[in-house]
């Protein structure tokens, strides 16, 4: 079944004759507990197609359907209900909240949502991710890696229907990439997770299920393994 | 090392300047509200103490730089001729005095010829109408004498017939009085504070004196061409004229403003307060903006700048922003002067008649007073900025959070996170704090002074009767030939007033006393006592025993029997009424009769008949002295049903009534449309005097509203500046939170609540500290009134509360919506 679906999908900037086509025309289908990796030269319109399917940004023309939601027809305030219940992101520089310890981060989501947290839930995604030492420490006395985990640990919080992580590994030396990349694989299998993941680096991109070439605003290429 | 390089310092500075727009105008904000706060509280000093050196000058009648008495002609033409000295001469003859004209008992009125008198005088007196005397048939006095004499309504031109004694003071009083008809050629108001000498005189012209030719002048007064150096101007005019034996040069307007060592204290004390309030949010202003730089700082040290070029670049952009802001604070500062000088004196004296000025000096010092702010405020930011290392700089987040852990689980709840976000920047909190804290607790003193000092408190403490009328003569001055006043038909028209529910009578007799140890040696010892712990000069019994008429005199008092009922029901020892009504006892008073034994005879003599008398002390009792002259000798009370056989128609000193309930309004109008033919009858009375301090308090209310607004906008504006640098440098970690699923909502309720958090800080503290000085300064305050409750501003500070608490809450949301415009996406990326 399709977790996510984008028909037609198009994002111009600008106006004519300096239209900048960011995306156009992406036709997708995301199936439930696939891991994609979407690759793309800088500017290849890779991160735009990221912030659409997150709902962070308007497409100008065709569908986003997630969970059978268009969501390219909600209003503001409804698309950011739908991220923090459906979409869990994971950025290049973690951008954690500085003020608040590692489970304060992990749980911010549902605090947001006004919901109870599941503490048991919570708690299995700290331990996988290899947290629960830390849960008291302050972002500012965590590694790089350790702060992508505690990222990937809130974007798994809500238990989204798609995580999406924009190159999650681009502040990070090439051990902790793997360690990083290998948390992502294990969560993809470990929850059932549907993730999809930005990265302009070839290596990385081979270890998702399925790899989405994207040049110039099109899918050139889509391969499986 | 050279290092010169001024052109492209100045070159950076300017650019840095322009691309600072909003960091320049919250600063000259700030500076103009400094300014503006120095600028009034230096005015409101310097108009205080002009106004005191002006009482004291009117007091002096003279605006003359010194005067020498009895001065010779060779003395005079010596003056005219030194060139230190303007030319023109305030030079007095006393030509007599006025003697026995209607209503004139009781004091002596001296006639003098004076030359210049407008120049010397003029200034001192107020609403001249009218000129100096310059025909011999011509006079000018104050209204204050005029009344006396019984023109109330004067004018210019009217005729006066004056009874004078020319020369009577050469001839030891033995002058031929005559009757002469002037022209009243001016007329002018004295508000000098206390009734002087000046009062009790009447001027005359020139033409007069040459009728009348005097052989010496009283006095010479003398203006100096310019006032710096006035000791040793001094010295040289003692030299130059040779003072004589009986002849003394008196320093007397040395041009300086005086101002008790208190009253410095207390201006040093406000404006170090103002500047500290000032310096708190330039400090903050700076200390944001350097922080928020420190890379721009680390760049242009990467590039080769020194510490010093850095920390003149800082400066150079504060001086440029006060460069424009500071005359704004200046004229601001000198407008509001005008409106809240006259509310800040009006509690003193001549203070109606007083014109609000502002010198171009007061303007200088609150300039520097206002530069020396700033300058402290940025000393130390701009040291920061000189230090910055390029390499930390480089790193640098202006949010760092030097804490490892946080133990919470629940700190993810928005109001949580909201402190916890303010509290990153500890120090600046707390100058945010201060600066609001300032205000709310100058509001919570001002208004605990408005509402603890009350008109009825004051009322019932300063005045215990409805209405009290005086015999003015008596109260001026005592003298063996008072006019009675309170006669017989006036008594019997107040007594028929409807509404009057009870009357007491105060009656004087003046008397001299006849010293003995057995009466009197613990008496002298009790006095002496008190003398000497006052440092004054200690009396000596040889005085009262050689001359007891001048020296030894007192007042024989006579009271109604009511007052010593009253008195006995809380006395330790009462009284026996009934023998001190029929005369057989005597009082003494608690205020100069401790020491006299019970039960002593006291032998006295009535000074206008000398008919001596002796009574008996029965026992002693509290007596408030109602500004009565006292004497040497202790006074003596009896009642008012046996004061007649010491003296027929003892003089009535004060007249007092209280009214029934409801009805004093109506016997105050009575009462006063009875007295007001006679103006030797002085009134006060309750309703009165609560609209006088009502008056007061008005002023004070108005003031108290200046100020506060003015310090809370200071506060309001730190507020407003740590909240927008603190919203601008959030952008991206605002994004990802709203990246991340928090609603604008949400995010706006994040922010509103921290700026409720600041509020809520502020009135925690003005609640307990705040209280708490308030608490205290209110008690100093009682301490030096004697009268008020503590009565704590609840409503005032709760309307003010929500003020704060709207703004607090108001001023983030609005500044996150300038955010707030850009997409989520944009904010994202910006910081890469």
């Amino acid at each position: 079944m399709a977790v996510l679906k984008t028909e037609g999908l198009k994002k111009y900037y600008g106006k004519d004759p300096n239209t900048v086509k960011a995306l156009d025309g992406v036709d997708l289908e995301i199936k439930e507990g696939e891991f994609i990796a979407v690759v793309g030269t800088s500017g290849s319109g890779k991160s735009t197609l990221l912030h659409m399917l997150g709902g962070l940004d308007m497409p100008t023309d065709g569908k986003i359907i997630v969970g059978g939601k268009d969501i390219s027809k909600m209003t503001d305030e409804q698309l950011t209900i739908f991220r923090r219940r459906n979409v869990g992101f994971v950025f290049q520089n973690y951008n954690l909240v500085p003020i608040l310890n590692v489970y304060e981060n992990i749980v911010l989501p549902i605090e947001l949502d006004g919901n109870t947290v599941d503490e048991s839930f919570v708690e299995s995604i700290i331990e996988t991710l290899g947290l629960s030492d830390k849960q008291i420490n302050l972002p500012n006395n965590l590694s790089g890696g350790q702060q992508q985990r505690v990222a990937i640990a809130r974007a798994l919080a809500t238990k989204p229907s798609i995580l999406l992580a924009d190159e999650p590994t681009g502040n990070l030396d090439s051990k902790t990439s793997q360690d990083v990349l290998g948390i992502l694989k294990m969560t993809s299998t470990r929850f059932h997770q549907t993730i999809m993941m930005i990265t302009h680096d070839e290596q990385i991109a081979q270890l998702a299920d399925r790899v989405i070439r994207i040049e110039d605003g099109k899918i050139v290429a889509a391969e499986g393994r | 090392m050279r290092n010169n390089n001024q052109a492209i310092i100045k070159k950076v500075s300017q650019r840095y300047y322009r691309a600072n727009r909003t960091r320049n105008i919250v600063l000259a904000c700030a500076i103009i509200l400094t300014t503006v706060l120095i600028t009034a509280a230096c005015s409101i000093f310097y108009n205080y103490s002009k106004l005191s050196t002006h009482q004291e000058l009117k007091e002096n009648g003279t605006t003359a730089n010194a005067v020498l008495s009895r001065p010779t002609q060779k003395q005079i033409d010596l003056l005219r001729g030194m060139d230190i000295l303007q030319p023109e001469l305030n030079i007095q003859y006393k030509l007599g005095s006025l003697i026995g004209n209607q209503g004139q008992a009781g004091i002596d009125v001296n006639m003098i010829s004076a030359t210049n008198w407008e120049q010397f005088s003029l200034s001192l007196v107020d609403n001249m109408q009218g000129a100096y005397p310059t025909e011999n048939n011509e006079v000018m006095m104050s209204t204050w004498l005029l009344n006396r004499l019984g023109i109330s309504t004067p004018q210019v031109g009217m005729g006066i017939p004056l009874s004078v004694g020319i020369n009577d003071i050469k001839m030891g009083g033995g002058a031929e009085v005559q009757t002469l008809s002037f022209t009243l050629s001016g007329f002018y108001e004295d508000t000098a504070n206390i009734s002087t000498e000046n009062k009790r005189v009447a001027f005359f012209s020139e033409a007069l004196l040459e009728e009348y030719p005097q052989n010496t002048p009283d006095l010479v007064g003398f203006f100096f061409k310019d006032i710096s150096g006035y000791q040793d101007k001094m010295e040289q005019v003692q030299t130059s004229v040779v003072i004589g034996e009986n002849q003394h040069l008196i320093p007397s307007y040395d041009g300086k403003l005086n101002m008790s060592v208190k009253n410095f204290f207390i201006a040093a004390l406000v404006v170090l307060f103002f500047m500290f309030d000032g310096y708190l949010i330039i400090y903050n202003v700076a200390y944001i903006s350097i922080t928020r730089d420190v890379r721009f700082y680390g760049l242009l040290k990467t590039l080769g700048m020194t510490y010093k070029q850095i920390k003149n670049i800082v400066y150079r952009n504060a001086f440029r922003t006060a460069l424009f802001a500071l005359p704004v604070g200046i004229l601001l500062g000198w407008v509001l002067s005008f409106y809240v000088v006259p509310l800040a004196l009006s509690s003193f004296a001549g203070a109606e008649s007083m014109n609000t000025q502002v010198n171009s000096w007061v303007l200088l010092i609150s300039a520097i007073f206002s530069l020396l702010t700033m300058f402290m405020s940025y000393r130390a930011p701009a040291q920061k900025a000189g230090k910055t290392s390029p390499i930390e700089a480089s790193k640098f987040t202006a949010l760092k959070n030097t804490k490892q852990i946080s133990k919470g689980r629940k700190n993810a709840k928005i109001p949580y996170m909201a402190l916890k976000n303010i509290l990153r920047n500890k120090k600046r909190v707390f100058i945010v704090v201060l600066t609001l804290f300032l205000g709310t607790s100058t509001l919570l003193t001002l208004m605990t002074f408005l509402k603890s000092f009350s008109v009825e408190e004051y009322i019932n403490a300063e005045v215990k009767y409805d209405i009290a009328m005086y015999n003015h003569v008596t109260r001026a001055s005592f003298s063996p030939t008072e006019e009675q006043h309170f006669t017989p038909e006036l008594m019997a028209q107040i007594s028929a007033v409807d509404g009057i529910r009870e009357m007491e009578k105060t009656t004087v007799v003046s008397i001299y006393q006849h010293y003995s140890d057995p009466i009197y040696s613990e008496w002298l010892r009790i006095a002496n006592e008190f003398k000497g712990s006052m440092g004054e000069e200690l009396r000596d019994k040889t005085l009262y025993e050689e001359d007891p008429r001048t020296n030894f005199w007192g007042l024989l008092i006579g009271i109604d029997d009511k007052k010593v009922e009253e008195y006995n029901r809380t006395a330790e020892t009462p009284i026996d009424i009934e023998a001190f009504s029929k005369g057989q006892i005597s009082l003494v008073t608690d205020i100069n009769g401790s020491g006299i034994p019970i039960g002593a005879k006291i032998p006295f003599t009535v000074i206008d008949s000398e008919k001596t008398f002796e009574v008996t002390v029965g026992g002693q009792m509290t007596f408030a002295r109602d500004s009565m002259n006292s004497g040497a000798a202790p006074w003596l009370i009896v009642s008012n049903h046996v004061i007649n056989n010491y003296h027929p128609d003892a003089v009535l000193y004060s007249v007092k009534v209280n009214a029934k309930i409801g009805e004093e309004q109506d016997v105050l109008d009575a009462i006063t449309l009875i007295t007001s033919s006679d103006h030797s009858i002085s009134r006060t009375s309750k309703i009165e005097q609560a609209k006088a301090f009502d008056d007061l308090k008005r002023s004070f209310s108005y003031l108290a509203v200046v100020i506060t607004i003015i310090l809370s906008s200071v506060g309001i504006l730190n507020f407003m500046n740590t909240m927008i640098v603190s919203v601008l440098s959030r952008k991206q970690e605002l994004a990802v939170f709203a990246a991340i699923g928090a609603t604008k909502k949400q995010i706006k309720r994040l922010i509103t609540f921290e700026g409720l958090w600041y509020a809520l800080i502020t009135f925690t503290f003005t609640l307990t500290v705040g209280s708490g000085i308030n608490y205290l300064a209110f008690h100093v305050i009682r301490e030096n009134l004697g009268f008020g409750t503590f009565t704590y501003p609840i409503v005032p500070l709760l309307l003010y509360t929500c003020v704060v608490f709207f703004l607090c809450g108001i001023i983030p949301l609005l500044l996150y919506r300038l955010v707030s415009r850009e997409s989520v996406v944009e904010r994202l990326r910006e910081v890469g």
